[in-house]
C-alpha cells in the first residue's frame, strides 16, 4: 500500500510544447512531443505525437526483478544435428546467467510436449542440467502446444514482481495444433492478458517469421532473428541478461486528446495493441528495460483551430515497477501554441520526433511491401523500398541523424534483395526490423 | 467287421468325440473370451476418454464460474467506457455483447466514434448472433422476461476466419451478456490442464491421446507413440457442451493383454484336453481290456486247443476206427442192440464224433484266423450230405429229443466242399442242440437254386430265437447270444464264425432270416439259412 502511495501520480503541465516527467531515479522517464512545437491556426493540418519511454537504470544486480521463465525448444526432426546441440548449450548458457532464485522450466517439443524441466529454482543447477542432457531431436512441430505448457510452468510461480516470460526457440514452422500467425497471436494476447510474454528466437532460415513475430508483439514480447545456430548461445547469453533488466512491465501509454484533434493511428505497432475509442488511444506497450527507450507515434488530424494556447493531450502511462514491485503511473498535459505565423511554425520543428515520424513512416511502407512482395508485385514493393531509402536519406542530412542514414542503408540493401536466394533471409530480418523499434533491435533483447 | 474293431471304433470314439467336442467349444470360448477382453480393452479406453470428457467439462465449468462472476460485476449501464474498462480487467474475456430485456444490442455501442475499432471487428464477426435473433430467442427462452422458464445462460459457438469462436451468455431478467471466449483462449485453457508426454524414457505405455477441434484438426496430443497416417484410433469420444464437435481419440497398439488371457486359456485348454484325453483313454483301455479279456482268454483257449488237437487227432482217429470195428464184430455178432455192451459201444462212438468236429472245428478256426482256409469243390449231390450228417447227428439229437423233419430237395449234383457243407450243418445242428433244445423241433430243408446255380440250405428250430439285433454279432468268434442262454452250455464259440467263413469261401453266405411257419407266417425260433454257390467263388482259385 506504502508503494502504491509512493507512486505519486505526477502531473506536469508544460508551458510550452514539450513535456517530460522528472526523471526520478526509479520511474520510468516519460517524454512527449508534437513534431512541430507550434500549431498552425485556421489550418487543417496532419501532426504527429511523439511518446518516448526510457528505463530507469536498476540500482546493481541485487536491484533487479527475479525471473520466471521457461525456455520452449523445438526439437522436431529440423533441429537435428548441430542445431539441437547448440540450443542445448544455449539453454546452459542461459542457466549461467541465471540467479539462484530464479526460477525456469525447460519445454520441449515435437508432435507433442515434453516438460524437460518443470518449473525449478535455478540454484537446482544440476537437475536443469539432466534435463537439458534429454534433450533430443525428431518428430513434427506442435507449437501451440509448447508454448502453452512453457507458460503453464511459468504460471506455476509467477507473481507480479518476477519476470514472467516464455522463451520460444524454432527454426521450423508449426504443424501440430493451431498454427496460423493469427491465431498464434491470439494467444500471445491472452497470455499477455495474464502477464505472460513470449520471446520468439527464430533460428536458421526455415522457421515461420510471421508466425513467430505475431506470437512475440502480440504478448509484448520480443522476436530475434539467429541466423546461425553457432550464435544461438550468445544470443541466449545476452538475452537473458537483458531480461533480467526488465524495469517496467505492463506498460500502457494513453493518450487523450483535446476537442478539435482525432487520433488517426499509431505508426508502426501491432493493431491488437491499440485500441482508438473516440478521443482516447490506448497503447499496450511491451516491457521497459534498463536505460533503453521505446516510443511510440500517434498521428493526428488537427481541424482548423483559432490561435490560442491549448492542451492538445494528456499523457497517461502505467505499468508495473519491477523494482518497487508496486503499480506506477506518470501523467502529464501538452499544451502548444497555434499560430498563424507560417514561418514560426516551420522554424519549430521538433528533429527527434521528425526523425521518429520518418522511420515510423518508412516502417509502414515497408510492411506495405512486404506484402506487396508477397503477392509477387517485387517490382512495386522495390520501389516502395527505394522511395523509403530515399525519404529516409533526406531526412537523415536534415536533421544529421545516424539513425536514419543507418535505416536508409539497410532499404537499400532490402530493395536489391526482394528477390533470389537472400530473400527468405532478408524477408526474416525486415519482418523483425517492422515490429521492433530501433532501439531495441541494436540489443538482443529477450 | 469284427466285435473288437467295432468295439475298438467306439472307444476310439468315446476318446476322440468328448476331445473334439469339449475341445471345439473350448476354443471357441477362448477365442469369444478373448474378443471380449480385446472389447473390454478398448472400452477401457473409451471410458477414460469420457473420464478425460469429464475432466474437460470442470474446466469448462471452472471457465464458466469466471465467466458468471464477470457477467454479474459488469456495470448496469450502457456508458460504453465503464463497460469496456470492466471488461478490460478480467483476463478471461474483454468483448461482450449487452443486449436490454427488449433484445436490442446496447453495447458495443453501433455509434461511430465511440465504437472501438476492435469492438467493430467484434460486432462484424458476431453479427449473426446479435442480428440473426440467435441470442434473442436463447435469452427468450430464459430469464429475460422474467418468467424463469428456461436456461439462463449458455454456449454459443460459431466460426469466423476459418476458427471457431464461442459466446457464453448470461440473462439476469434485466439485460443479456454474452461474452467473447475466443477458441484459442479456450484451447489454451484445456492444453495447459491436459497432460503432456512423460519425458522419453519414462514413458513405455507406447499410446496417444489425441484432442481435435471441431474441423477435425489437432489442436493437442500426447503420449509417446507415433500413430502411422491411416491409423484408426482404438477409441474416440464425442465431447460435451460447448465443444459439441470436438473429438478425443486414443491410439495404443494392438493390447498383448487379450491374446495373453487367450494364451493363457489356450494353454490350459490343450492342458485340460490332454488330461481329459488322458483320462477317456485310460476308461477306453480299461473296457477295452474287460471287453476282450474273454476273447483272449477264449482265443488262447483256442489256440492251445489247437496245439493239442493235432496231438488228439491221431489217437481219436484210432479210437474211432476200433469202435467202428468193435460195432462191425457186434453186427456180425448180431447182439441186441439193448445190450450194455452196445450202448457203451453207441456212446463211445458218438463222443468220439462229437470230439473230431470239435477238433475240426478249432483246426479250421485256426486256419481260418491265419487266412490258410481253402475250399476243394466236387461234384456233389448236397442231400447226400445233409442225410449223412444227420445220420451222424441223429443219436445226440434224439438224446436231446430233438425231433428232426427234412424237407430235402436238392438231388442235382454240384460243385461243393462236401466236408465244408457238412461242417457247416453240423455246427448249425450242434447249435440246435445245445442252444435250441427246449425247441424240441428241428427242420432242415433244402434246395438248388438256379441264378448261380446255388445250395439254399435253411436250418429252423423252435428255440428261443435270435433277437435282430444280434443276428449278426452271433457270428462272432466267442460271443454268445445270451449268458442265460449259454448258462450250462459248453463250447468253444466259434461254429458259426467258421460256418460263415466256410459259406463266403464258397461265394455265399450265411445268416439269420426271419422264421416262417409253412403258412408263411411268422413263428418263433431262429432259423439260419445257408446259401452256397456252385460256380467256383473268387477264393476258390487259390
Amino acid at each position: 500500500m506504502l508503494s502504491r502511495l509512493t507512486a505519486a501520480i505526477t502531473s506536469v503541465l508544460a508551458l510550452a510544447c514539450f513535456a517530460a516527467a522528472p526523471a526520478n531515479a526509479q520511474q520510468v522517464r516519460v517524454e512527449t512531443a508534437l513534431d512541430h512545437s507550434v500549431l498552425q491556426a485556421n489550418q487543417k493540418q496532419t501532426a504527429y505525437l511523439r511518446t518516448a519511454l526510457t528505463g530507469f537504470d536498476l540500482p546493481g544486480e541485487r536491484g533487479r526483478a527475479p525471473l520466471n521463465v521457461a525456455i520452449v525448444i523445438d526439437k522436431s526432426g529440423s533441429m537435428q544435428g548441430t542445431k539441437i546441440e547448440q540450443a542445448k548449450a544455449a539453454a546452459r548458457a542461459a542457466l549461467a546467467q541465471l540467479r539462484d532464485d530464479d526460477i525456469v522450466a525447460i519445454v520441449a517439443y515435437d508432435d507433442t510436449v515434453e516438460v524437460l524441466v518443470p518449473a525449478t529454482k535455478a540454484s537446482d543447477r544440476a537437475s536443469i542440467e539432466r534435463g537439458i542432457a534429454r534433450l533430443s531431436a525428431g518428430g513434427m512441430t506442435a507449437l501451440f502446444g509448447g508454448v502453452v505448457k512453457g507458460a503453464t510452468e511459468v504460471r506455476k510461480f509467477m507473481t507480479r514482481d518476477r519476470v514472467n516470460r516464455v522463451v520460444l526457440l524454432s527454426d521450423g514452422a508449426a504443424n501440430v495444433g493451431p498454427a496460423s500467425a493469427s491465431e498464434l497471436g491470439q494467444l500471445g494476447r491472452s497470455l499477455r492478458k495474464e502477464g505472460i510474454a513470449v520471446t520468439t528466437i527464430g533460428l536458421g532460415l526455415g522457421y515461420n517469421e510471421d508466425l513467430m513475430v505475431q506470437l512475440a508483439q502480440a504478448s509484448g514480447g520480443q522476436h530475434v532473428f539467429i541466423e546461425h545456430e553457432r550464435q544461438l548461445a550468445q544470443v541466449f547469453k545476452e538475452g537473458f541478461g537483458n531480461l533480467a533488466s526488465i524495469v517496467a512491465k505492463e506498460v500502457v501509454v494513453k493518450i487523450r486528446l483535446a476537442e478539435g484533434l482525432r487520433p488517426v493511428k499509431v505508426l508502426g505497432r501491432a493493431a491488437e495493441s491499440i485500441d482508438i475509442v473516440g478521443q482516447e488511444v490506448t497503447v499496450q506497450m511491451p516491457a521497459l528495460y534498463a536505460r533503453q527507450l521505446d516510443d511510440l507515434v500517434l498521428e493526428l488530424e488537427v481541424r482548423p483551430l483559432p490561435p490560442q494556447n491549448l492542451q492538445v493531450a494528456t499523457v497517461d502511462v502505467s505499468y508495473h515497477n519491477v523494482a518497487t514491485n508496486a503499480a506506477d503511473k506518470v501523467s502529464m498535459a501538452l499544451r502548444a501554441e497555434f499560430t498563424d505565423d507560417r514561418e514560426r511554425w516551420s522554424r519549430s520543428e521538433v528533429p527527434a520526433v521528425r526523425v521518429a515520424v520518418l522511420e515510423r513512416v518508412a516502417n509502414e511502407q515497408s510492411r506495405q511491401a512486404i506484402e506487396l512482395r508477397d503477392q509477387g508485385r517485387v517490382e512495386e514493393a522495390k520501389r516502395l523500398m527505394q522511395d523509403n531509402a530515399k525519404t529516409l536519406h533526406e531526412g537523415a542530412s536534415k536533421y544529421g541523424s545516424d539513425t536514419l542514414d543507418k535505416l536508409s542503408k539497410e532499404y537499400d540493401f532490402d530493395a536489391d534483395n526482394l528477390e533470389g536466394e537472400q530473400w527468405n533471409r532478408q524477408r526474416k530480418v525486415i519482418q523483425r526490423r517492422n515490429v521492433q523499434s530501433p532501439y531495441q533491435l541494436e540489443q538482443n533483447n529477450f | 467287421m469284427n466285435a473288437n474293431a467295432r468295439l475298438g471304433l467306439l472307444l476310439s470314439a468315446m476318446v476322440v468325440v468328448p476331445l473334439v467336442a469339449v475341445g471345439f467349444v473350448g476354443w471357441r470360448l477362448v477365442g469369444d473370451q478373448e474378443a471380449l477382453a480385446r472389447h473390454s480393452v478398448e472400452s477401457g479406453f473409451g471410458e477414460r476418454l469420457k473420464s478425460l470428457d469429464q475432466a474437460v467439462q470442470t474446466i469448462v465449468r471452472g471457465y464458466e464460474r469466471d465467466l458468471a462472476r464477470y457477467a454479474a460485476e459488469l456495470p448496469r449501464t450502457t456508458d460504453p467506457q465503464a463497460l469496456r474498462e470492466a471488461l478490460g480487467r478480467q483476463p478471461r474475456t474483454s468483448l461482450a455483447l449487452v443486449l436490454d430485456r427488449k433484445g436490442r444490442l446496447v453495447f458495443p455501442p453501433l455509434v461511430a466514434g465511440i465504437v472501438s475499432q476492435r469492438e467493430l471487428a467484434f460486432l462484424e464477426r458476431t453479427r449473426p448472433v446479435w442480428e440473426g435473433g440467435l441470442l434473442e430467442s436463447a435469452a427468450l427462452l430464459g430469464a429475460l422476461d422474467g418468467k424463469a422458464s428456461g436456461p439462463d445462460r449458455g454456449w454459443i459457438a460459431y466460426f469466423f476466419g476459418g476458427g471457431q469462436h464461442f459466446l457464453w451468455w448470461f440473462a439476469d431478467g434485466r439485460r443479456v451478456v454474452a461474452l467473447e471466449v475466443s477458441g484459442i483462449d479456450l484451447m489454451t485453457e484445456l492444453v495447459s490442464q491436459l497432460p503432456e508426454t512423460p519425458v522419453a524414457g519414462e514413458d513405455t505405455s507406447d499410446e496417444r491421446t489425441v484432442l481435435a477441434d471441431a474441423t477435425g484438426r489437432i489442436v493437442y496430443q500426447w503420449g509417446s507413440r507415433a500413430p502411422a497416417a491411416n491409423e484408426r484410433p482404438k477409441a474416440t469420444v464425442g465431447m460435451s457442451e460447448p465443444l459439441e464437435s470436438w473429438t478425443l481419440r486414443h491410439f495404443a497398439a494392438e493390447s498383448t493383454l487379450p491374446g495373453a488371457i487367450a494364451g493363457t486359456l489356450r494353454t490350459a485348454l490343450v492342458a485340460g484336453l490332454a488330461g481329459l484325453g488322458l483320462a477317456l483313454g485310460a476308461g477306453a483301455w480299461l473296457i477295452w481290456r474287460a471287453r476282450t479279456r474273454e476273447s483272449r482268454l477264449a482265443a488262447q483257449r483256442v489256440s492251445f486247443v489247437n496245439q493239442v488237437s493235432h496231438e488228439l487227432k491221431t489217437p481219436l482217429t484210432s479210437i474211432r476206427m476200433y469202435a467202428d470195428l468193435l460195432k462191425s464184430a457186434h453186427e456180425d455178432a448180431e447182439l441186441d442192440e439193448a445190450e450194455p455192451a452196445a450202448r457203451h459201444l453207441a456212446v463211445i462212438t458218438r463222443e468220439s464224433d462229437r470230439l473230431s468236429r470239435l477238433i475240426k472245428n478249432v483246426l479250421t478256426f485256426a486256419r481260418g484266423q491265419e487266412n490258410r482256409l481253402a475250399i476243394a469243390r466236387r461234384e456233389v449231390v448236397a442231400d447226400d450230405i445233409v442225410t449223412a450228417t444227420l445220420a451222424t447227428h441223429g443219436p445226440a439229437l434224439a438224446q436231446a429229443r430233438i425231433a428232426v423233419e427234412t424237407d430235402l430237395a436238392a438231388k442235382a449234383s454240384i460243385a461243393l466242399d462236401p466236408d465244408a457243407v457238412e461242417q457247416i450243418l453240423s455246427n448249425l445242428l450242434s447249435n440246435v442242440e445245445k442252444y435250441a433244445r427246449t425247441g424240441g423241433w428241428v427242420k432242415v430243408t433244402t434246395r438248388v437254386l438256379a441264378g448261380p446255380v446255388r445250395l439254399v440250405m435253411r436250418v429252423q428250430d423252435r428255440g428261443p430265437g435270435i433277437p435282430t439285433a444280434q443276428r449278426e454279432q452271433v457270428f462272432e468268434p466267442f460271443w454268445r447270444a445270451s449268458d442265460r442262454l449259454s448258462d450250462g452250455v459248453t463250447g468253444t464259440g466259434i461254429g458259426l464264425d467258421i460256418a460263415r467263413r466256410l459259406a463266403r469261401l464258397h461265394g455265399g453266405d450265411l445268416a439269420v432270416v426271419d422264421s416262417e411257419g409253412s403258412d408263411g407266417q411268422a413263428v418263433a425260433g431262429a432259423t439260419f439259412e445257408l446259401v452256397v454257390l456252385a460256380e467256383p467263388g473268387p477264393k476258390d482259385a487259390s
